[in-house]
């Protein structure tokens, strides 16, 4: 009887003692995955929105992760607001992940409806994202204080030049040839060929306004062939199609939006109308020449005009 | 002959053997000792699957957490977003009660359609592991500019509080 009793009670308390471990261990994974979460050390910076179209709007970001743990994103949202408008949405992500340490640059296309891109101005956007283990990181802008002084071009203009990204390439017909890559734009050999200039533009404006180039805008060189006796050539802003390189033969002012690096192109002998087309453009000189990039356009609201004279190239044929 | 022998039987009368007695006595102390051990048996069963299901719980209700994804108000509704982030399936939404920043609730709700993010309901009405989805707190009359409290409760009694400013 006593073995019995003894025997009945040894295993109730055996099972419990089981029971007990089950739950520690339960409190365990649940304390790593607490632990997990406050670990996770995500920065989102250097986020600008732009409005590309009615209901889009392009989000680039900029994440960091300092932390040890990998960081996987699953959900984008995005709020925007302005005097009359409310609206938010959501993107869901797919194999967005930051590895321990990690650096990604990446930018989304979102649908909000009710934006509109002439008003991209006047929104305020916010804008978070959301991790697969639950925390939210939200997205830090851009700001006035992040950009060094010496870089927005202040007394000068709002548009800085990417000096290190200056590229020209062949025209064959309407297409750059050797798209995307070309080649450096500080030494030109076109053999006798139309060519097009590839230059990275960011607009820098400290009251984070758009710049819309106008087609009056002009990439532009004076050749000092012999003395008092200089001669200019010249390329007029262009659209180039990014996936094909193809040059469209109409134009499309240019939107630069705050602190978006923006590939700009200059292919056309003349300021494109809509009575007239694109047509390319011949180095026709050759030697050392500085180079001027003249724009018009608005900024915001206001007529906005600009010129960076800090380049020079050299047309070897 | 036979009166003698019955009257004998009867003035010589005397108890069992002691053989007997010891039979009948441990007969009934094995009786009385099997209805001990079932009972023992049944009661630490019971005792068993109490304590089982009680730590079961416990132990669903500790894996289970919902992330607050956004919380939005507009038009008197209240839409909030949410996405299991736990390691554990079938999270329902028991009851939700939305409260003011001082405390005063302004909304007590406990029949909550869950939402696929797509708009389509939830047909399981749960949350698995890393599914989102939403629900909406109708004919609520907020502030615009105030924080208020969303504190959600689910099927297993795990609570999930989330601050907004409406």
């Amino acid at each position: 009887m006593v073995l019995v009793m003894m025997f009945l009670s040894t295993s109730v308390f055996m099972w419990t003692l089981s029971q007990n471990t089950l739950y520690n261990e339960a409190i365990r994974e649940k304390n790593q995955l607490e632990s997990d979460v406050l670990s996770e050390n995500v920065q989102v910076t250097n986020t600008t929105y732009v409005v590309n179209a009615n209901d889009q709007v392009q989000i680039s970001v900029d994440i960091t992760n300092p932390s040890s743990l990998s960081v996987q994103f699953t959900t984008l949202w995005v709020y925007a607001s302005n005097a009359t408008y409310t609206g938010y949405n959501f993107t869901k992500l797919s194999n967005v992940n930051v590895q321990g340490g990690a650096y990604l640059s990446r930018s989304f296309d979102m649908i909000v409806e009710g934006l509109r891109p002439g008003a991209s101005n006047s929104y305020n956007f916010s804008s978070w994202l959301i991790t697969g283990r639950g925390n939210v990181v939200p997205l830090q802008k851009s700001t006035s204080s992040n950009i060094i002084i010496a870089q927005t071009t202040q007394g000068i203009g709002a548009l800085m030049m990417d000096f290190q990204n200056f590229t020209y390439y062949i025209v064959s017909g309407n297409s750059l040839t050797n798209f995307p890559n070309g080649a450096s734009g500080y030494i030109v050999s076109s053999g006798g060929s139309n060519i097009a200039f590839r230059i990275i533009l960011t607009n820098l404006d400290l009251n984070k306004r758009n710049i819309l180039l106008y087609a009056d805008t002009v990439f532009f060189s004076i050749f000092p062939t012999t003395p008092q006796q200089v001669r200019g050539s010249y390329w007029y802003i262009v659209n180039v199609n990014e996936q094909t390189g193809a040059i469209s033969n109409t134009y499309t002012p240019v939107n630069l939006a705050f602190n978006v690096p923006t590939a700009i192109y200059f292919a056309s002998d003349h300021a494109i109308t809509p009575s007239s087309p694109f047509t390319g453009a011949k180095p026709l000189f050759t030697g050392t020449t500085p180079v001027n990039l003249a724009f018009i356009g608005t900024l915001g609201s206001n007529p906005f005009g600009q010129n960076i004279p800090f380049v020079s190239i050299k047309v070897v044929s | 002959m036979d009166l003698r022998k019955v009257w004998k039987l009867l003035r010589e009368r005397r108890a069992v053997s002691t053989v007997v007695s010891s039979v009948i006595l441990t007969g009934a102390v094995i009786a009385v000792s099997f209805v001990v051990l079932f009972w023992a048996q049944y009661r630490s069963s019971a005792y068993n699957a109490q304590y089982s299901e009680a730590m079961n719980a416990d132990i669903a209700r500790l894996k289970e957490r919902l992330a607050f994804e956004y919380v939005f108000y507009g038009g008197g509704n209240l839409t909030v977003y949410l996405m299991n982030c736990g390691t554990i399936d079938n999270v329902t939404i028991q009851t939700v009660y939305v409260k003011d920043a001082a405390g005063v609730p302004k909304q007590v709700n406990s029949s909550i359609t869950l939402i696929h993010f797509n708009g389509t309901q939830i047909a399981d009405k749960d949350l698995d592991r890393g599914e989102e989805g939403y629900f909406v707190l109708s004919s609520l009359s907020l502030s615009t500019g105030a924080s208020y409290s969303v504190r959600v409760v689910t099927g297993r009694g795990s609570t999930f509080d989330h601050t907004f400013i409406a």
